[in-house]
């Protein structure tokens, strides 16, 4: 059997990826996928923490992660559409009228 | 093979939200169905008389369960819980709902977005700060925040089709998806480390622990609670706006509709600093040691920062935000007491500001009506001639958010003057 610590290793890599990706990346669709990404880490460490505490909590968060991960999804899809229709673009930098 | 028992449930202590989800929920249907397009105003109508139904399930669970300071029900397997705390703040959630819907029946029309599903996601979002209020599960805290969240990433968007408005509802989106992962990540090392989501269970295993002192390595499991803690209170100071997770708040503000940004300014703080209250309070007791210092400079640089940035602008919105970033430092002080006074001043607080804001945002929205923007602080010269009533009102929300808060004043210190009478240890009484 894989030791867990394996499976939480490649978890925090997994994160750190996500967050790299969502702090460099300027395409919304891509920092939308870092976004994923680092709430799949988060899935992965709680299902390896389920099997190592042999509990069903862990297990259970996972099924709400993913549906709530979906939902953001489709809001924030919704509103990529409409940014594009008025601005022809997905680049972060550019949607940038409000400032101070 | 574990097999799932179902648990005693009582329907009494999540009565509340139960009343508001399902109102909400037929209200989506009416609307579409049953009421016509250029009579949405009734949609409004009907999500008030939700919020008063709601009013009314509180009461008598209030009353019918006896519900007062020590009352502590909880269901579900310890899920939710139905206490005095949890009612009080449903109360100002539901009073911010009220003023919201309220104030947007006019609004909506004047600015030619007036569909009906604004008065339902309401209230969807003030169900989500119910819950919030009520749960003391790291599951639970989760649902709660992204129902609150979701609804308002699409209420901030829904000037479609001003860009604006859209800008500020991706900003929000994405800021807010980012947080999201922060906070999985934190509650999947706190399982990790204390092996439950539970926050009751969560202060019962650290307290099993040896005690942690500041420089000396903690057990790993602690550890792991430790880091997990750390993250989801970067989650948390993203919902409330405290620095340095600030940088989105003026802008979703300035961006979305001014009743959405009056909801958004009270409602999210007031529910997650409720939930943040509850899971420190309850779940990590044990590591005060550490959160406390943490928290502290966080006030401290958050009120600096949102005072002074409130100083420089010139747009009333963008202004009312930093104002709102400053506010969530004075309230951080009342969880940092982490004692019963400072969870009533943390209540009296939220209330009195709550007032306060949407005050301040209603008068903003009467100005709108009248055709002026009054966006920037040039449009309030000479206000006091041309609607003196409403400069009146402004001056004294103003006032009020600048910290004197002159009814709120009266009020707290001839309480606070009785409660030291009955204790006996009164100079004045």
């Amino acid at each position: 059997m894989v030791p867990i610590s394996y499976y939480i290793m490649l978890s925090a890599a997994l994160f750190t990826l996500g967050v790299l990706g969502v702090l460099i990346r300027r395409n919304a669709i891509v920092v939308f996928m870092s976004v994923e990404l680092m709430l799949n880490a988060a899935n992965l460490a709680l299902v390896a923490f389920a099997l190592q505490r042999g509990g069903i909590d862990g297990q259970v968060l996972v099924f709400f992660v993913i549906t709530v991960a979906a939902a953001e999804v489709a809001v924030g899809l919704a509103l990529l559409v409409a940014i594009f229709r008025n601005k022809r673009t997905a680049d972060v930098d550019e949607v940038n009228q409000l400032h101070g | 093979m574990e097999t799932i028992l179902f648990p005693a449930v009582d329907l009494g202590v999540i009565a509340p939200m139960f009343t508001i989800f399902t109102w909400a929920s037929v209200l989506l249907l009416v609307d579409v169905f049953l009421i016509p397009s250029d009579s949405k105003r009734f949609t409004g109508y009907l999500a008030l008389a939700g919020v008063l139904a709601t009013g009314i399930v509180t009461l008598m669970i209030q009353v019918g369960r006896a519900v007062g300071p020590g009352t502590s029900i909880p269901s579900f397997s310890g899920m939710v819980v139905l206490d005095s705390f949890g009612l009080t703040i449903t109360w100002i959630f539901l009073i911010i709902a009220a003023i919201t819907i309220a104030i947007s029946i006019n609004y909506l029309p004047q600015h030619n977005i007036e569909l009906g599903e604004f008065y339902p996601l309401i209230l969807f979002a003030t169900g989500g700060m119910i819950l919030l209020g009520q749960s003391t599960n790291l599951i639970m805290i989760f649902l709660g925040i992204e129902l609150l969240s979701i609804t308002l990433y699409i209420l901030t968007a829904f000037f479609y089709p001003r860009f604006t408005s859209e800008e500020a509802g991706m900003k929000y989106l994405l800021l807010g998806a980012f947080a999201a992962g922060f906070f999985v990540y934190g509650i999947a090392l706190i399982y990790g480390g204390a092996g439950t989501v539970d926050l009751l269970e969560i202060g019962a295993f650290i307290a099993a622990q040896p005690a942690v002192v500041p420089g000396v390595l903690p057990s790993p499991e602690v550890s792991l609670v430790m880091i997990g803690g750390g993250l989801v209170l970067v989650a948390f100071g993203f919902k409330v706006a405290l620095v340095p997770f600030h940088m989105w708040t003026p802008d979703v503000y300035e961006g979305s509709p001014t009743p959405v940004a009056a909801f958004m300014s009270v409602g999210t703080k007031g529910a997650a600093f409720s939930a943040l209250l509850r899971v420190l309070l309850i779940g990590l007791p044990g590591l005060q040691v550490f959160w406390v210092p943490v928290l502290g400079a966080l006030a401290a640089v958050t009120m600096i920062v949102g005072n002074i940035g409130a100083l420089q602008q010139t747009n009333v919105k963008r202004m009312l935000a930093y104002s709102s970033i400053g506010h969530a430092g004075y309230i951080l002080l009342g969880i940092m007491a982490a004692n019963e006074r400072g969870t009533e001043g943390f209540l009296f607080y939220i209330l009195a500001y709550a007032l306060a804001n949407l005050g301040a945002f209603a008068v903003l929205i009467a100005l709108e009506k009248r055709g002026e923007m009054a966006w920037s602080l040039d449009d309030f010269a000479g206000l006091w001639r041309r609607q003196p009533m409403l400069a009146l009102a402004m001056a004294i929300f103003m006032i009020s958010l600048a910290g004197v808060h002159p009814p709120q004043a009266f009020l707290a210190s001839s309480w606070s003057l009785r409660r030291r009478g009955k204790v006996g240890r009164g100079r004045w009484c």
